[in-house]
């Protein structure tokens, strides 16, 4: 800004055209914030529409009875889900004690072995995995598991979520593993340490509770599918834990009862749906939790 | 090395390399399981099994034209919808919105994102596809007088394309958003911090730098969103009616490929229709598998491209 | 400090023509370097020259970087490391390396980081008490013991960073090493923790042999008795501290020493 003497008007007609710029740059930008935030409220009305709509129908469901007792036969009232949860947790169970030691092992593997080509591969191949819908995984474990022996059974369903999980304990695993500084490897390989205790109880011991909280999301995931388990676990109406036999899962039952004819069930489904949506709340905040302690 | 340490690192990598190996064991073993159970079919009807559309138990005739145009259709819409949306999400809760307000964000549509799709099928079906039969439907026809369109001809019960697209669409938006999300927040802050030094606004940083440097994540968000979409089977097949036949209408029912998989299922009895469901979940793996394995790659090459570093 | 009249010093460790890669870029070209025991030989050079990576080839770590392989030989003792059966992890148990962050071990007491060399193997030998006593000794000879005497249960992470490096110092001192490589010690440290730790590495020279890697020519000077100059992965000159920097034979070491580049 010139103080008086030569064309004072020319500059300050450029400062001009520079501040209507600028504020037209702010204006722009506070524009485009307002349009994504409504983009996001319109994300987020889904959440309350499904909500509401689920207390709306299954409510009434939600009594004590429900989640002690196995389901009443049709027609009667009271009856539950407890055998369903139950059923649930042996699922989850059994997917972890197959998905989250491969899992873990690949993913150090995949973490020390950074930057070679068989990492990459497979790296890449798990990815691929990981797309492949859970729908298949059940097909598959079917036609291996269930058809050979003549009936549905919890292992298969067992199996078939566990090898689900198998390519997201080994994806999480390695990021968290990848966050252990090189030099702390470093510093252990120095020292004397052989590799696998290095990576046992200096790099895995740092990294546990982020892995442990990765592989707890991932079963979780694993646990929620249904479509697996209309191939293998099946389902079932009455308290059984047996690994041999068809199995009631919390997904499963909410997908059967939703279907029937009964009113009584029909209402337990939605009340099952409700009981779904709080778990994954109650998982997605511990998530969230652990990785701020992280 | 001593014995016991030698032998503790030969252990070691062994278990390690093995658990691995299981990974792309895992993935031809299903794909031989798929092929040896759905030769048969494949077999019988040849290429026609993936163009035509006739599909009756009684005759033996078999064919999933439909159910896969059903699955291409579905996916494609909810995807055309879903991903700008979950893009403009992803931005506004990682990079716009008020920072009290960016971890209920994130939590809200890491919860939308975690809800199983059983939930999402029950969601459809009592809100989803009534809305489409009393609502949208009538505004289609009346309204927008775009019922003379083959696409959104003929009456609509409910059940259909567009519910399954619809539902579809709403179950893959905070998924896509939540991985656009992780992306974005990974562009090093120093990035940011440049552009603002430099007088850009929270926009421009967005649209000129951290979305150009993210580039190939997104893009992988966007085609795992594709994926899902692909092979999402049970809230689809309840909302989408059901129906083997190849209809031009989006208001029609229609079917496919895991949702026909899923249905039918319990009811098929002899050889030939176990073998034809089992290649419909062939056709679904490989495509998926090929989906996957370019959207992988693309993400591959973008990233090494445009990132620095 | 000038070092007494040198009579003709046993040779710690030898490398004879040296070279590193890294897939297909070397790093190192024919590095042929005497270590003489109990004194202090410093490594300077610009960035990037190979510093780091020739300390890393003395203990074998350089190859643990996938793609990453070395050339001739090392001769500790006369002893070519490189040779087919060498026990690597014994070496690593002779030699002792101290990084230029302190890396602790998070999630291990102070008691426990020191220890975690002598534990490498597993076995603790003599039990838990000639342990502590190692572990003192360690200490002290790091010159940490007065401030952490009380505290050895505690987190390692608890401790400043010039505490840190110096347990790291510790750790590495714990099995008695022979040899003690230090790879730019001080880079990320406050002077006055600095200064301590060079004073703790001077302390040292009449104990084992050491090798400094420093980009700090003042340093190098300091605390050093002969001083290596790496110019692009070659060894352009080697000899007694004093008089490579005030009389250097070579005109690259006297424009690096003059602070006409690097």
């Amino acid at each position: 800004m010139s103080a008086g003497g030569i064309a004072p008007s020319v500059d300050t007609a450029r400062d001009a055209a520079r501040i209507t710029r600028r504020a037209r740059r702010r204006r722009r930008s506070r524009f485009m914030t307002a349009i994504t935030a409504t983009a996001t409220a319109l994300a987020l009305v889904p959440l309350v529409s499904i909500v509401a709509y689920l207390l709306a129908r299954g409510g009434r469901a939600l009594t004590p009875t429900f989640f002690t007792h196995a389901p009443a036969a049709a027609g009667q009232a009271g009856g539950g889900i407890a055998n369903a949860i139950a059923g649930t947790l042996l699922l989850a169970a059994m997917a972890s004690a197959l998905g989250v030691p491969l899992g873990i092992g690949a993913g150090l593997y995949l973490a020390e072995r950074r930057g070679t080509r068989r990492a990459a591969t497979v790296r890449y191949l798990a990815d691929v995995l990981a797309g492949v819908p859970s729908v298949v995984f059940g097909i598959a474990a079917w036609q291996l598991l269930v058809r050979p022996v003549g009936h549905f059974s919890a292992l298969a369903g067992g199996l078939a979520l566990g090898a689900l999980a198998i390519p997201l304990v080994a994806r999480a695993t390695e990021a968290v593993l990848h966050l252990t500084p090189s030099s702390l490897t470093d510093a252990a390989l120095a020292l004397g340490f052989p590799r696998w205790r290095t990576a046992l109880t200096v790099v895995l011991r740092g990294a546990l509770p982020g892995v442990a909280t990765a592989a707890l999301i991932a079963v979780a995931r694993v646990a929620g599918e249904t479509a697996p388990l209309l191939f293998t676990a099946f389902g079932n109406q009455y308290w059984s834990l047996r690994p041999d036999q068809p199995i009631a899962a919390l997904p499963l039952q909410v997908f059967s009862y939703a279907m029937s004819p009964d009113d009584g069930w029909r209402r337990q489904a939605y009340g099952g749906a409700v009981v779904l949506v709080a778990l994954v709340a109650l998982l997605t905040l511990a998530g969230r939790v652990a990785r701020r302690r992280a | 090395m001593t014995a016991t340490a030698r032998r503790g690192d030969r252990v070691y990598r062994l278990a390690t390399g093995a658990c691995a190996a299981s990974i792309p064991m895992l993935l031809a073993f299903i794909a031989w399981v798929l092929a040896t159970a759905a030769w048969p079919a494949f077999a019988r009807f040849g290429a026609g099994f993936l163009t035509t559309g006739t599909w009756d138990p009684v005759r033996d005739a078999y064919a999933v034209g439909p159910a896969l145009l059903g699955t291409l259709v579905t996916a494609g819409l909810a995807l055309a919808v879903a991903a700008p949306l979950a893009v403009a999400v992803a931005v506004y809760s990682a990079e716009l919105a008020p920072r009290v307000l960016r971890t209920p964000l994130a939590f809200l549509i890491d919860l939308l994102a975690g809800i199983p799709s059983v939930v999402y099928g029950l969601w459809g079906i009592g809100v989803v596809v009534p809305a489409l039969r009393d609502d949208v439907g009538p505004f289609l026809r009346g309204t927008l007088h775009l019922g003379g369109l083959p696409l959104f001809a003929g009456p609509s019960f409910g059940p259909s394309v567009l519910a399954g697209a619809a539902v579809l669409a709403t179950m893959i938006l905070p998924f896509v958003a939540a991985v656009t999300r992780e992306v974005l927040l990974a562009v090093p802050r120093a990035q940011r911090e440049a552009a603002f030094a430099l007088g850009a606004t929270r926009w421009e940083t967005v649209i000129d730098v951290v979305l150009p440097y993210a580039r190939g994540g997104v893009i992988g968000a966007v085609m795992l969103g594709l994926g899902r979409a692909l092979g999402e089977t049970i809230a689809v097949a309840l909302v989408i009616g059901g129906q083997h036949a190849f209809a031009s209408s989006l208001l029609a029912p229609g079917y496919t490929l895991a949702s026909l998989a899923a249905n039918e299922f319990a009811e098929a009895s002899d050889e030939l229709h176990v073998a034809a469901l089992m290649a419909a979940a062939a056709t679904l793996f490989a495509l998926t598998l090929v989906v996957n394995a370019v959207a992988r790659w693309l993400v591959g090459r973008v990233a090494r491209r445009g990132e620095a570093t | 400090m000038i070092a007494p009249p040198i009579a003709p010093l046993a040779t710690r460790l030898a490398t004879r023509a040296l070279a590193a890669w890294y897939g297909t870029r070397q790093v190192l070209a024919d590095v042929s370097l005497d270590v003489p025991d109990r004194r202090v030989t410093a490594v300077i050079g610009p960035s990037g020259c190979g510093k780091s990576t020739l300390l890393r080839c003395l203990n074998r770590l350089h190859e643990t970087t996938p793609g990453a392989r070395a050339t001739g030989r090392v001769l500790l003792d006369d002893v070519d490391v490189y040779a087919r059966d060498t026990d690597v992890a014994a070496l690593r148990r002779r030699v002792g390396m101290v990084f230029q962050r302190p890396t602790p071990f998070p999630t291990m007491s102070v008691h426990d980081n020191v220890a975690a060399g002598l534990r490498a193997l597993g076995a603790r030998r003599g039990g838990a008490s000639a342990e502590s006593e190692r572990v003192e000794q360690a200490l002290r000879r790091a010159a940490l013991w007065d401030e952490v005497k009380e505290r050895l249960d505690e987190p390692a992470s608890h401790l400043a960073g010039g505490q840190q490096q110096r347990l790291c110092i510790a750790r590495a001192l714990a099995h008695e090493p022979e040899l003690l490589l230090l790879d730019e010690p001080t880079a990320s440290l406050d002077p006055l923790s600095a200064q301590r730790v060079e004073e703790l590495v001077y302390a040292l020279r009449d104990e084992l042999a050491v090798v400094v890697v420093t980009h700090n020519l003042q340093q190098a000077a300091r605390i050093s008795d002969r001083t290596a100059f790496l110019l692009d992965g070659a060894l352009v000159e080697v000899g007694d501290t004093r008089a490579l920097f005030t009389l250097p034979s070579d005109e690259r070491t006297e424009a690096f020493v003059t602070g006409r580049f690097g």
